[in-house]
């Protein structure tokens, strides 16, 4: 869905340098969103706070915050994905009006599906109640968030949704070290939580301003989860393959930091500066892949229906061209970044203080979150060809090798950590990208096959 | 004894009509000969009734529903390179159909009488790489210039009937008699070659010419399309002109078609349609009084142009005062139509003297009619006008089928679309009473000498006998059985 691409693509057609940088630094907030934002909102919290609250109260409050994050990612993605196909189809048939109460549906399910896994986890972890509720509506809270993220590259109000996030966060940056001082790790849990619900306002504010409303329940969408398993699989298991390292390197190596939340600051620390390097290429797909391969695939699309033969196939050929095309530039891009990376990350990493042990693995870890990301394209590209099937047994690919290659690297630390999620990720994207070329040389026949009566 | 089967396409039992009428007739009076049919429909007609009461000699009833749909199986054929052969035949068998060379279609069933070793699904044959592959090879072949989405469907909607149907188990018999060409002259053809029995042909309608004239009323396919359908339908005439060991017709208009249509004209018989000379002759005419009366026995549907008779009809009721109208038939096939006769009738001002009876038994209304008229836009060899000659009425009939071979110097032929002279024809015979005896009489011997349907249900019988002889395949099969039974 390449909605808002467009939009932010007509400001790189200007001449002017800052709008291409502004092009590119919305793109960027929009792809990423509270993901990176977070992760530099922690940081900076971390260095803040360092002069107001204490280490171990920082350290509670970040992996409250990180938690939430890999569980929320983890739990929202089967609806997520689900509604992205559901909206994708419904620009295409430009049925804009049925998709609010999509996203509504969408939110309600993830709502009680946050509720009933952040309630007892948190029932059952240590800390004040207050702290508890808190912690159980930040969860909810971010959970919305991802469910609309989708949705939101389906808007024209790029300018409202990404001052929302950059609100928000520097809400959550202020208020978060002001209220721990005044009322302890409550307040600084609090005082984060506060600028996200910001977000979430204001994102939900944007959506019903500028899509009808049709109630809170659409049938039609609820019938996808039926239609597309494999979507929905697809959406578990790749964010389950994302985490599955960090969550081996936490609950394995880990050390307990309050109640039942254990941390690994050697590998997270790494882990969350690698995945700043996936930006640039991100944005580049938003504005420059993504947009340039709709159109293309709309057309060959298009043109199934009502063109002679010799038009589909040179359509086809242009799709098959834009696609490689985008490839190429797309990780190139990465690669690119993940070297930079790699050539400073002594310097990255002493600037953030880590150990010489944290350094090499941020070393890996720049070309494994390249690796990831390159996979997610194959993912989404797969996913427009409605190759769902295949993208579910690459995801489980994916998910099976992250978790076998950590466990065992587990018992037999041969190689540095990082090495088992480099691996998984290159392998499985290497996988995916021959099963993508291989399976769009004969996507002409497929249509056909399937044309049902 | 000899047993046929039959197979009849869109009629007998299920649907009445002409066709239906002639098989039902055949079958009936011909207890010496064993049946088997094999009815094509539209799967729409799955679980309707019978609209016969079907004879004793009717051993067996075996339905083929034309259907587009897939059964959700899937392709089977594990070996590619199998598959890629099939397709292969089928591409040369459309080229070959061109050439007009039906070396292909042998091959097509020796392929099916090996298919117990090599299955395969029709889904082998449209749902594979290699079968789109095919196609897109055919649809450049043809160098269309509509869509290929377009070239798909009606590739898909001719073809899938007929591919579904080289799967079909046929039954056995001592040969097989098609009542028409199209898909019954292919599973006739099919099943002489899987049998290596003989396969007699009876047209009735030109089946490819009907279907044209079907498809150039249709508003929803578009020319090209058209074209394509309509070669279709000459492509599968041609399979049962070609297979056919004899080909019968009902008269010589239509021979001439069939002939320039590529059938072999040393394997042509004529056959008309006959009548019960016993039953007409048998209906005491009751007497006119100070009337004449003009019936059009006739289904009120376009194909008949009653609103040409209605038209005749007023131009005649100024001549003649004495003259009445009836159109005698059922109505209710297509009310819309019959309404518009009906408000016709009003606008000329025929007030009652034209009225339409509905379905009535043809036994009561024979007797009252003096002069037959029939305004068909569309006939073969229409049964009425002998019944009608049989009874013993001058006749007035537009020039379509066989009405001018049957008519010479008996009855009055007009044009079709033509009210105006079918008037001046009507005229001419109410204000000659003379001629309307004389021209009765002549009916009267015409239907005798060569339309009886004992002569044509003893040719069909010679026919029978001929042929299932050759072969016996059914004994042979049904004994073995027997055999195996006992033991």
């Amino acid at each position: 869905m390449a909605g808002i691409g467009f939009q932010l693509h007509k400001l790189i057609e200007d001449e002017s340098f800052l709008k291409k940088a502004k092009a590119y630094i919305f793109a960027s907030i929009i792809t990423s969103g509270p993901w990176i934002l977070s992760i530099i909102c922690l940081g900076l919290i971390g260095v803040l706070s360092g002069r107001f609250i204490s280490g171990v109260r920082f350290s509670i409050v970040s992996i409250t915050i990180v938690y939430t994050f890999a569980f929320s990612l983890i739990f929202t993605a089967p609806v997520q994905f689900i509604l992205t196909r559901y909206l994708a189809d419904k620009e295409y048939l430009k049925q804009r009006d049925k998709m609010l109460s999509a996203l509504l549906s969408a939110i309600l399910m993830n709502l009680i599906l946050s509720l009933a896994i952040a309630v007892p986890w948190y029932s059952l972890s240590a800390g004040s109640i207050p702290y508890k509720l808190f912690s159980i509506l930040l969860f909810v809270i971010i959970c919305a968030v991802w469910t609309m993220m989708d949705f939101l590259s389906c808007s024209k109000n790029y300018v409202g949704i990404v001052t929302a996030f950059f609100i928000g966060s520097v809400a959550s940056l202020v208020l978060s070290p002001i209220l721990g001082t005044w009322y302890g790790l409550e307040g600084s849990l609090a005082g984060y939580t506060a600028g996200q619900l910001f977000i979430v306002i204001m994102l939900l504010y944007f959506i019903v301003r500028e899509f009808p409303f049709h109630g809170f329940y659409n049938r039609e969408f609820m019938g996808y989860f039926k239609l597309f398993p494999f979507i929905l699989l697809t959406g578990l298991f790749y964010n389950l393959g994302l985490w599955i390292d960090k969550l081996i390197g936490w609950f394995m190596f880990g050390e307990k930091i309050f109640g039942n939340f254990k941390g690994f600051n050697t590998y997270d620390v790494p882990v969350f500066i690698a995945y700043l390097i996936i930006i640039p290429s991100l944005a580049f797909f938003l504005i420059q892949s993504e947009t340039r391969f709709y159109l293309a695939h709309r057309r060959f699309f298009d043109s199934i229906s009502h063109e002679q033969l010799d038009n589909i196939l040179r359509y086809k050929n242009d799709l098959v061209r834009v696609l490689n095309d985008s490839l190429l530039k797309l990780f190139s891009i990465q690669f690119v970044s993940s070297l930079i990376g790699f050539l400073f990350s002594d310097f990255i990493g002493s600037w953030f203080g880590l150990s010489a042990q944290s350094i090499g693995i941020l070393k890996i870890l720049f070309f494994a979150a390249g690796g990831q990301v390159l996979f997610l394209y194959v993912i989404i590209f797969l996913m427009y060809f409605d190759l769902s099937q295949i993208s579910f047994y690459l995801v489980m690919l994916f998910f099976g090798l992250n978790c076998l290659l950590n466990l065992l690297f587990v018992y037999y630390p041969v190689v540095q950590l990082g090495v088992g999620y480099l691996v998984s990720v290159v392998f499985s994207g290497v996988i995916g990208l021959g099963l993508l070329l291989y399976s769009v040389t004969d996507v002409e026949y497929r249509i056909f096959i399937r044309q049902e009566n | 004894m000899p047993h046929v089967c039959m197979v009849i396409e869109g009629a007998y039992p299920f649907i009445t009509g002409g066709v239906s009428a002639w098989c039902h007739q055949l079958i009936s009076e011909m207890p010496d000969v064993d049946f088997t049919l094999l009815v094509i429909l539209p799967a729409s007609y799955r679980g309707k009734d019978y609209k016969y009461q079907l004879p004793k000699n009717v051993v067996d009833v075996n339905e083929v529903w034309l259907d587009l749909n897939y059964f959700g199986e899937k392709p089977i054929l594990s070996n590619k390179k199998q598959r890629q052969v099939l397709l292969d035949e089928i591409r040369e068998f459309h080229l070959s159909m061109k050439l007009k060379n039906y070396g292909f279609f042998k091959m097509i069933s020796q392929i099916l009488s090996e298919n117990e070793a090599h299955p395969f699904t029709l889904e082998d044959l449209t749902k594979t790489k290699e079968a789109i592959k095919t196609l897109f090879d055919m649809y450049k072949d043809t160098g269309s210039s509509s869509s290929f989405m377009k070239y798909f469907w009606t590739w898909k909607s001719t073809h899938l009937p007929l591919l579904r149907i080289l799967n079909y188990p046929l039954p056995v018999a001592d040969m097989y008699h098609a009542v028409s060409t199209g898909y019954a002259g292919y599973l006739a053809a099919l099943a002489k070659l899987k049998y290596n029995i003989p396969f007699i042909l009876t047209e009735h309608g030109i089946y490819a010419m009907e279907r044209e004239d079907e498809l150039t009323g249709s508003e929803l396919i578009d020319d090209d399309q058209k074209q394509v359908w309509i070669n279709f339908f000459h492509s599968l005439c041609r399979i049962s002109y070609s297979f056919a060991d004899k080909i019968i017709t009902l008269y010589r208009g239509n021979m001439f078609i069939e002939v320039s249509n590529n059938a072999n004209v040393d394997k042509m018989e004529i056959i008309p349609n006959g009548v019960d000379i016993e039953f007409y002759s048998s209906l005491k005419k009751i007497p006119p009084g100070d009337t004449i009366r003009i019936g059009s026995v006739v289904r009120v549907v376009p194909i008949k142009d009653v609103k040409a008779f209605i038209r005749a009809a007023a131009i005649v009721a100024r001549e003649v005062p004495e003259a009445e109208f009836m159109v005698i038939g059922p109505t209710d096939e297509d009310e819309e139509y019959f309404e518009e006769c009906q408000s016709l009738v009003a606008e000329l001002n025929l007030g009652d003297r034209l009225i339409f009876t509905g379905r009535v038994n043809m036994a009561d209304f024979y007797p009252q009619i003096d002069i037959l008229v029939l305004t068909s836009a569309r006939e073969a060899q229409p049964l009425v006008l002998l019944e009608g000659m049989c009874v013993g009425m001058p006749t007035v009939a537009t020039d379509v089928g066989s009405c001018r071979e049957m008519l010479d110097g008996i009855g009055f032929v007009t044009s079709p679309g033509k009210p105006e002279e079918t008037a001046e024809a009507i005229i001419s015979l109410c204000k000659n009473p003379r001629l309307r005896e004389e021209l009765a009489t002549k009916g009267i011997e015409l239907v005798h000498r060569n339309y009886n349907v004992r002569d044509v249900i003893e040719s069909y019988r010679q026919i029978y006998h001929k042929y299932s002889t050759q072969t016996k395949l059914y004994q042979m099969v049904s004994n073995g059985r027997n055999r195996i039974s006992i033991t």
